[in-house]
């Protein structure tokens, strides 16, 4: 019986804590739905016909908080299609800011990981421990070392600026390294016996095992830098050369009529690379001998 | 060696779900409609903003009962250097005569252009020649609109350029 309750308080937590997550998402897109002149009436500092009343007893209207639209309209998808293509070019930005480094840290990670696991050489752990204060730091610390860098390198005012720290980013090296050492150091050792070079070693026998892990970080690096903010907003001088997470927080004031429109327009692919790596995420942390 | 590999990519490779599909697929429409939302967007959006009409630089002649402006650089007889269209006027509805200039700045896919207007001393004032001889104006690096299909001009107005 007491087992049962506990079980049953152990659910109602989870499913709290799932509500908790899911809410915000279901809401933006519920609020998708309502028709702009609705999005002003209930979450703007504008009067309007129907919060005047609100205005003339108080001075002042309230929020009018709603899940569900008073009528179910695409109206907000329209106006972002017609609206002007501010809102795609930054949504592309986004896409040419994380795809290499995606790709970078796909390729980069666990070579790296497999050079500090299998390789010897001198200072190696130090190197490794140094690597991973880096990965410790919150970005906003390494911001000014970056901007003196990429300053020094003449790329400034571009994206090499926020691809290149990104791309080398510890925490897939962290990762991956992890799961190496639960690889079986055998599989590699019968490899050079038969005569297989290093690079052999890797790409026939390590790699390949490694798709778990590679698939748990990449998830995970797609939701950080989706969500980029900070690095854009410090090396990139041009508004259209921002990406959409930047402009978000404009829209709300530019284009309050929109706003959920285009935060659903912009949650999906996080959506989906999640839906897609779900089991990988877990997964790999769980190989990578991490408690989630 | 060979059985302790296996039982490791056992372990490590998942067979490719069928949500894992599913959100591929999904990926993928997503991704085609942005890209189809994209070209509609850019492609809608320029065709509906109002022409800016540019004419080539011209010096042109003015036939005005044979009296010239006072203080004019560039007079030989009434052929004039700095000329425009009368159809650059725009009244601005409180009696003051301006011109719309275009400025560039950058846009979401490469330029685009915004009117800039002017006040400006012209002349002549009340004749029906078709060019107007410009006497003063605040920014002489910007090119003017020689017309602008648009009911309705304001500062700031994006239009697109289209040579007359």
């Amino acid at each position: 019986m007491k087992r049962k309750v506990m079980k049953g308080f152990i659910i109602l937590i989870v499913a709290l804590a799932a509500f908790i997550a899911v809410f915000p998402i279901f809401f933006t897109l519920m609020n998708s739905f309502m028709s702009e002149q609705e999005i002003l009436d209930r979450y703007t500092k504008e009067i309007t016909e129907s919060n005047a009343a609100d205005f003339v007893a108080n001075g002042l209207h309230y929020v009018r908080f709603g899940l569900f639209p008073e009528k179910f309209t695409l109206g907000q998808y329209h106006k972002l299609l017609t609206t002007g293509p501010e809102y795609f070019r930054m949504f592309w930005n986004s896409v040419l800011l994380i795809v290499p480094i995606l790709l970078g840290q796909c390729l980069i990670a666990p070579l790296a990981a497999y050079a500090f696991e299998e390789m010897r050489f001198k200072g190696k752990e130090v190197i490794y421990f140094t690597y991973l204060i880096v990965m410790l730091m919150p970005t906003q610390i390494l911001l000014v070392p970056n901007f003196i860098v990429a300053d020094w390198l003449g790329i400034r005012d571009s994206y090499l600026a926020i691809i290149l720290p990104a791309m080398f980013h510890p925490l897939g090296v962290f990762l991956v390294r992890q799961q190496l050492k639960a690889f079986p150091k055998e599989c590699g050792e019968a490899a050079r016996i038969d005569g297989a070079d290093e690079w052999n070693v890797y790409t026939k026998i390590v790699r390949p095992n490694l798709n778990s892990v590679v698939a748990a970080f990449f998830v995970l690096l797609f939701a950080d830098n989706w969500n980029i903010i900070d690095q854009a907003v410090v090396f990139i001088d041009s508004t259209y050369r921002m990406p959409l997470s930047v402009f978000l927080g404009n829209v709300v004031s530019q284009a309050p009529g929109i706003f959920f429109a285009v935060s659903v327009f912009y949650m999906i692919p996080a959506l989906l690379v999640f839906a897609f790596g779900q089991d990988y995420l877990a997964q790999g942390i769980d190989l990578s001998s991490l408690k989630y | 060696m060979n059985d302790i590999l296996l039982n490791f990519e056992r372990s490590m490779v998942t067979k490719m779900k069928k949500s894992r599909k599913i959100a591929i697929i999904i990926g993928g429409i997503y991704l085609v409609l942005v890209i189809i939302a994209t070209v509609y967007c850019q492609r809608t959006y320029y065709s509906n903003l109002p022409t800016a009409y540019l004419s080539k630089p011209a010096r042109a002649q003015i036939d005005y009962e044979g009296r010239k402006p006072k203080s004019l650089a560039g007079v030989e007889g009434n052929v004039y250097d700095r000329t425009l269209p009368r159809t650059c006027l725009y009244d601005d509805g409180t009696g003051k005569m301006k011109v719309n200039m275009i400025t560039e700045e950058e846009g979401p896919w490469g330029k685009r252009y915004k009117i800039k207007q002017t006040d400006v001393i012209y002349w002549p004032k009340d004749s029906g020649s078709e060019n107007i001889v410009v006497l003063w104006r605040m920014d002489d690096s910007l090119p003017i609109a020689a017309d602008i299909d648009s009911e309705y001009v304001y500062e700031g107005m994006e239009v697109k350029l289209q040579l007359r």
